[in-house]
């Protein structure tokens, strides 16, 4: 009897527990199928948790703030903790998520805009043009929906909203007005308003809103459906999204809804109800049960979705040279450019082709008697190695390199008169004009993932030239450095 | 040597070794010099009015150039460059050696020197200093077996502008009918 009691006790608490958590466990690979050298970080997005704690009576009470903000953060804090500490967890916070889509240059273009037809809308709604204020508050509404606004800051997409609203109940369109204000207390539900700012009906239409948000609105699917989160795990550049609301359950307790989003899936895939009292203990079943179902990505990207077979990689760097063998007592400077080619023919291995065109500047002695273009050429193939968003390749090759007007001497006459004077000994000169000089090269790159398929690379590379022998002798081991952008594609 | 120290150092050589020979490029002397008045004897002057241009190329520690003499100061009647041999026209200078700690050129000119030997080439070594747009100093024979061995000739000479194609024009040696001797060849 003694010891059934902690037994019965143990079972009391974990089988709610169980219950509660409905993750699906359909994934064909599981975490422990692929070997741990193999297994890469699974990309997880949190995004900031929502609440519908709000109170009716509260709405045109803005001198008293919200009681449920600490809570709310709370969870989000418990909820991110029990998403790091599960292992192959690569974790965006809530933060992280703000930061990369506030960071995302091309969706400033769309916020102007739609903060123009915010404006725009109400211009026209103080003009008493209702109609044109629908249509352009609802244009503001879509664009910011675009770009995500309500994960980035709610209160810019909510203005707009909530302005709809009552654009459509002075436009005597009740219907639509009650749907719109429900979207925006969906938006910003946390949202007070001053009393007696707005006429009677807009009041009570912006009341009846929020008490029906908060009892029926769907608080399962806080930021949308599957189109929206796939839109927005490309643009965050991550495997799943994990997004939760803090709710009241109906006999007035507060649970948290949860639900986790995969990429691979295409869907929603795990679903809970947890009560926020005893939170942190509830929350690893869930997280290790639906990670359990997550497949870990093998480092050649066979799984995952960022890395594949076949991946194509070009690159424009800005290119700087030099030689270690030279004819002249002072190193010259070569300035230039270098476009390339890399492309995955296995797991860590690639071929690659690259052009530089260097203007070599002369030396402070003039020993280098004119600035002179080149041409070079590598080729060959390079053995990759990824760890997180860098990318290190070294890549041995075959270098060809066309000389124009290499023309070098030391001796000062032949700079001042001329190389065809009879002051200048031709025995004083180096002439390498349109030779082509053929060797080896070794590079290593250092690729750098700015998300978006961008790619900041750095180059270090030397080569060795073996033809002509004639040539070698006077010009050889050129070392450059390289840094650009790039994009896979 | 502290680590900050140290990386300061290596910062600065590295800076150095990449962009700093390229600041030093040393043109200093690069252009025309001419006298501002008769070129006074005993080498040079002495006789008719004379007045010298010296063209130069410098290239780190090496100086190239060619010294011409003139009947005007307004530096338009050369001494026939034609017939350098009979007319003392012009002569190359050879080892031009710049010496950046003391500011000094160092040449040697083989030819002609119209105040005493118009028509036969003395060696001559010219140490100059640089001062601002002035060259300053003297030549002096060095020729061994001439009478004129240790002979001193004061020049100062003011920058003029830079070098043009006309401003190195002296007889190709070998064109010259005799050779240019007087012209340093």
């Amino acid at each position: 009897m003694k010891l059934l009691l902690p037994v019965a006790a143990a079972l009391a608490v974990l089988l709610p527990l169980a219950s509660a958590v409905a993750a699906t466990p359909t994934a064909s690979l599981a975490s422990t199928d692929v070997p741990d050298a193999q297994k890469r970080p699974r990309r997880v997005a949190l995004l900031p948790v929502k609440s519908a704690l709000g109170r009716v009576s509260d709405l045109f009470a803005p001198e008293r703030a919200p009681e449920h903000l600490a809570l709310v953060a709370g969870v989000e804090s418990s909820l991110g903790d029990a998403l790091r500490t599960q292992p192959y967890v690569e974790l965006v916070d809530p933060a992280g998520v703000r930061a990369r889509l506030g960071d995302d240059h091309s969706s400033r273009a769309t916020a102007r805009l739609a903060a123009e037809r915010y404006r725009l809308g109400l211009e026209y709604y103080l003009g008493l043009a209702p109609a044109r204020a629908v249509e352009s508050l609802r244009r503001s509404v879509a664009l910011y929906q675009e770009i995500h606004q309500d994960v980035v800051g709610p209160k810019s997409i909510a203005d707009a909203a909530f302005m709809l609203g009552v654009a459509l109940v002075d436009a005597g369109n009740a219907v639509a007005a009650h749907v719109a204000l429900k979207d925006a207390f969906a938006l910003q539900p946390e949202r007070r308003f001053r009393p007696r700012f707005f006429a009677p009906q807009v009041e009570a239409a912006l009341s009846a809103a929020l008490a029906d948000h908060l009892s029926t609105g769907n608080h399962d699917r806080p930021y949308g459906g599957h189109e929206r989160l796939a839109a927005l795990a490309r643009r965050l550049d991550v495997d799943a999204i994990v997004s939760a609301t803090v709710v009241r359950d109906e006999g007035g307790a507060l649970e948290v809804r949860l639900v986790a989003w995969r990429k691979q899936r295409q869907g929603f895939e795990a679903e809970a109800r947890l009560p926020v009292a005893g939170l942190e203990r509830s929350l690893e079943p869930f997280t290790s049960r639906w990670l359990a179902c997550v497949p870990v990505a093998e480092a050649n990207g066979a799984v995952g979705p960022r890395r594949r077979q076949n991946s194509v990689w070009m690159d424009t760097s800005a290119s700087y040279a030099l030689y270690l063998r030279q004819p002249t007592r002072l190193s010259f400077h070569s300035l230039g450019f270098a476009a390339g080619v890399a492309v995955d023919i296995r797991p860590n291995l690639e071929w690659f082709v690259r052009m530089n065109m260097y203007t070599s500047l002369s030396d402070p002695y003039r020993d280098l008697l004119h600035a002179f273009n080149s041409v070079r050429a590598v080729a060959g193939i390079g053995f990759s190695l990824e760890r997180g968003r860098l990318r290190l390749v070294l890549q041995p090759g075959l270098d060809l390199h066309v000389l124009g007007s290499f023309i070098a001497t030391t001796d000062p006459d032949c700079k001042l008169y001329g190389e065809s004077h009879p002051l200048c000994s031709s025995a004083t000169v180096s002439n390498l004009e349109a030779d082509v000089l053929v060797g080896l090269n070794i590079a290593t790159v250092a690729l750098f993932d700015l998300g978006r398929r961008f790619l900041l690379i750095g180059r270090a590379s030397t080569s060795t030239y073996f033809l002509p022998l004639d040539g070698t002798d006077r010009l050889n081991f050129p070392v450059s450095v390289e840094l650009g952008l790039g994009y896979r594609f | 040597m502290g680590r900050g120290r140290l990386r300061a150092r290596v910062a600065a050589v590295a800076w150095t070794c990449l962009f700093g020979a390229g600041c030093t490029t040393s043109t200093e002397l690069g252009g025309v010099w001419r006298s501002e008045v008769e070129v006074p004897g005993p080498l040079i002057g002495g006789g008719d009015p004379v007045y010298a241009e010296l063209s130069l190329g410098h290239y780190g520690p090496d100086v190239a150039g060619l010294l011409r003499f003139y009947h005007d100061l307004e530096f338009e009647q050369p001494f026939d460059s034609a017939a350098p041999y009979r007319a003392c026209a012009c002569i190359f200078v050879h080892k031009g050696r710049w010496l950046d700690a003391t500011s000094r050129l160092d040449f040697q000119l083989r030819g002609c020197m119209p105040g005493i030997s118009p028509q036969e080439p003395l060696l001559v070594r010219g140490e100059l200093e640089l001062d601002a747009d002035e060259l300053e100093g003297t030549l002096r024979v060095e020729e061994p077996t001439s009478p004129h061995f240790g002979t001193e000739q004061p020049l100062r000479l003011v920058r003029t502008g830079s070098l043009g194609d006309a401003d190195l024009r002296c007889e190709q040696p070998e064109s010259a009918q005799e050779g240019n001797r007087a012209s340093g060849r």
